[in-house]
């Protein structure tokens, strides 16, 4: 079959990823490039329509169906996915990169979905294969963190299905389209569904539980498909959900607060990955024109410089074996490049000016104002303030300058150095040269991030947060520790449902036991000679006629004497 | 630091303040807070302080576990 313009590009992943561990082991790092290589390019030529339906008994699924949102997201998400693969080139595990292309299957397929059943199967692909890359780093701590990932994402699928069940028995149809009902039970079980997926407060916990312990190559998968895929549905199905709004502000500000107490780097990455899709959920609930834009372009940038940073923080931990601030410092000298790729990442996230995140985040900022929502938009810029704390200062002092633990980094891979190449790349090109971005939006643009007020708002709020950074930074630095998240519902429970079903029971069981062992061996010794119950001679002394009948027969004469006595009483009365 | 680059730094903080109080208003984020002269600063500086306070106090009441919390039973 030739492959034309139309070719379904979730099916090229998938193709890439069940041919993968078939070939050459010394041809498949190359291959993981190509398959995403090819899906960028399909999604790219794609023209808008329907392009792939098929019949599943009464239904017809839409597998591909392209518009500009979709577009776009497909972009990003074949695009982050060769980065990834880059990053990864030096991996010889072939399970992490097939894992990773299915995941990317399931994004795209999500992406292009046209009904409801069709996003569902990817969505749940995207659950399984992502955990694989959580396992992968062989930890015990990794293996237990994977588990209670991939439950909490089985436990949203099911929601979603839920969801999806009611809402074509309500309406007849699977046809993905906005959901306006805002009192029908199915468009709540679908929005939390997808909340969970885009880790919306407080069905968040599973990320910064699970990230930081992925596998370097892994994190940076995940930190651009699930949270964004979800993002992508939120836009597609519930613009203009009001709640999205609190919702979405709550999570800027959460983020960066629990960012503040993390310790691990990755963890640290993590929470800010809350915060920053709490923009895009926020432009979902305004769901302007503007609003729309600016969640979608905003998704594009994230992906690219949280992936970034994501590469720069697993670099260290490739290079170190250490990812905790309190067991890093130093290293300025030592890896230069790789601190200079991550500030790319961090400028980019902090919004500023030419960089990428400051011509998308102040898209959803001002979308918030330009709909009145003026105190959700004061909160953005609070949290914003947190953001370049976090990760633009207290995360590389701590990491690369402060004290000095004489650590000596091996060097890392080179397709690592490509790889934090590429996205710096695309990370400085459309905060230069926004329009490239801009035009490949769902609407129209009709914004201009460098005006004057905004780079002089930007810079006042940049440079006093240093400012503020700089004297209290000893009060920032990392202590050793754990931060409880809304997981202690799940987590600390767990160990009580332990104690009660496993250990509690069994100690029932074993009480149970060693009663009737006791009864058992109690009536063995009354079977053998009955008068040691009276004699009190209890144990081993067996039957003897001579010593026991007379006491017997005393017994069964007193017996038998009492029923005489009742008999006659009995009948004297009657 | 080298001192070239604190020096950028006071520069930069000058001109961006001295901006502010130029500024003309700005028609896309109109609102009340505009009034406040060096705004932005005020929010970069006490923002920060807020967050870090908040959120160290929080900790230290009751999110921050030892290590082994979750494995201790």
């Amino acid at each position: 079959m030739p492959i034309e313009a139309t070719f379904p590009p979730a099916l090229i992943m998938l193709a890439g990823a069940l041919l993968l561990p078939l070939l050459p082991r010394s041809f498949r790092s190359t291959f993981s490039l190509l398959a995403p290589l090819l899906a960028l390019a399909l999604v790219w030529l794609a023209p808008s329509g329907t392009h792939l339906t098929m019949e599943l008994m009464d239904y017809q699924l839409v597998v591909y169906k392209v518009d500009r949102l979709s577009r776009i997201f497909g972009v990003i998400f074949a695009l982050i996915t060769f980065i990834g693969c880059l990053f990864a080139f030096h991996i010889k595990e072939t399970g992490q990169q097939t894992a990773a292309l299915l995941y990317a299957t399931g994004a795209l397929g999500v992406t292009f979905a046209g009904d409801f059943i069709t996003m569902f199967v990817f969505g749940e692909l995207m659950a399984v294969a992502s955990t694989y890359l959580i396992w992968a780093r062989g930890t015990r701590e990794s293996a237990r963190a994977g588990m209670r990932y991939l439950f909490m994402h089985l436990f949203g699928g099911g929601l979603l299905l839920a969801g999806i069940l009611i809402h074509t028995q309500e309406t007849g149809s699977i046809v993905i389209e906005q959901l306006t009902s805002q009192s029908s039970l199915s468009s709540w079980l679908i929005l939390a569904g997808v909340a969970l997926d885009a880790a919306v407060i407080p069905l968040h916990a599973w990320l910064p539980d699970a990230y930081p312990k992925a596998t370097v190559t892994g994190a940076v998968f995940l930190s651009a498909l699930t949270t964004k895929t979800a993002v992508y549905v939120l836009l597609r199905i519930f613009p203009g959900w009001e709640i999205l709004i609190a919702l979405g502000v709550l999570m800027t500000l959460y983020g960066v607060v629990f960012a503040v107490l993390a310790n691990d780097i990755r963890e640290i990455l993590a929470y800010h990955i809350i915060s920053q899709v709490g923009y895009m959920v926020a432009g979902a609930g305004i769901g302007t024109e503007l609003a729309i834009n600016g969640a979608t372009a905003h998704a594009f940038s994230h992906i690219l410089y949280k992936a970034l940073l994501f590469m720069g923080a697993g670099a260290v931990l490739q290079t170190t074996g250490k990812s905790k601030l309190t067991e890093l410092g130093g290293l300025a000298q030592k890896q230069p490049l790789i601190l200079w790729f991550y500030m790319i990442g961090a400028f980019s996230i902090s919004g500023f000016p030419l960089f990428n995140g400051f011509i998308s985040k102040s898209m959803v900022v001002a979308a918030a104002g330009e709909a009145h929502y003026p105190i959700a938009m004061l909160l953005m810029l609070l949290a914003s303030v947190g953001t370049f704390l976090s990760v633009g200062l207290k995360l590389p002092y701590f990491t690369w300058y402060g004290e000095n633990r004489g650590l000596t980094p091996l060097p890392p891979p080179r397709n690592m150095y490509l790889a934090m190449e590429a996205a710096a790349f695309f990370c400085i090109l459309h905060g230069v040269a926004p329009g490239l971005l801009y035009d490949m939006l769902p609407y129209t643009v009709h914004f201009a991030p460098y005006t004057f007020p905004h780079v002089v708002e930007t810079s006042q709020i940049l440079l006093f947060t240093f400012a503020a950074f700089w004297i209290f930074r000893k009060k920032v630095a990392g202590e050793a520790g754990i931060t409880l998240d809304v997981d202690w519902f799940y987590r600390r429970p767990a160990g009580w449902v332990q104690r009660i079903f496993l250990e509690d029971l069994e100690a029932v069981f074993n009480g149970v036991e060693r009663l009737m062992n006791y009864a058992v061996q109690r009536l063995a010794v009354f079977g053998r000679n009955p008068a040691a119950l009276f004699t009190g001679a209890a144990g081993e002394e067996n039957f003897s006629p001579d010593a026991h009948r007379p006491v017997i027969k005393l017994f069964i004469l007193l017996v038998l004497f009492s029923y005489l006595l009742f008999s006659v009483w009995g009948l004297l009365l009657s | 630091m080298k001192r070239w680059r604190w020096i950028l730094l006071g520069i930069m903080t000058i001109v961006s303040l001295l901006a502010g109080f130029t500024m003309p208003p700005d028609v896309a984020h109109d609102a009340w807070w505009n009034r406040i002269p060096a705004f932005f600063g005020l929010l970069g500086f006490i923002g920060c302080l807020l967050i870090v306070f908040f959120a160290k106090s929080l900790g230290k009441l009751f999110l921050r576990k030892r290590e082994d919390y979750y494995d201790a039973d």
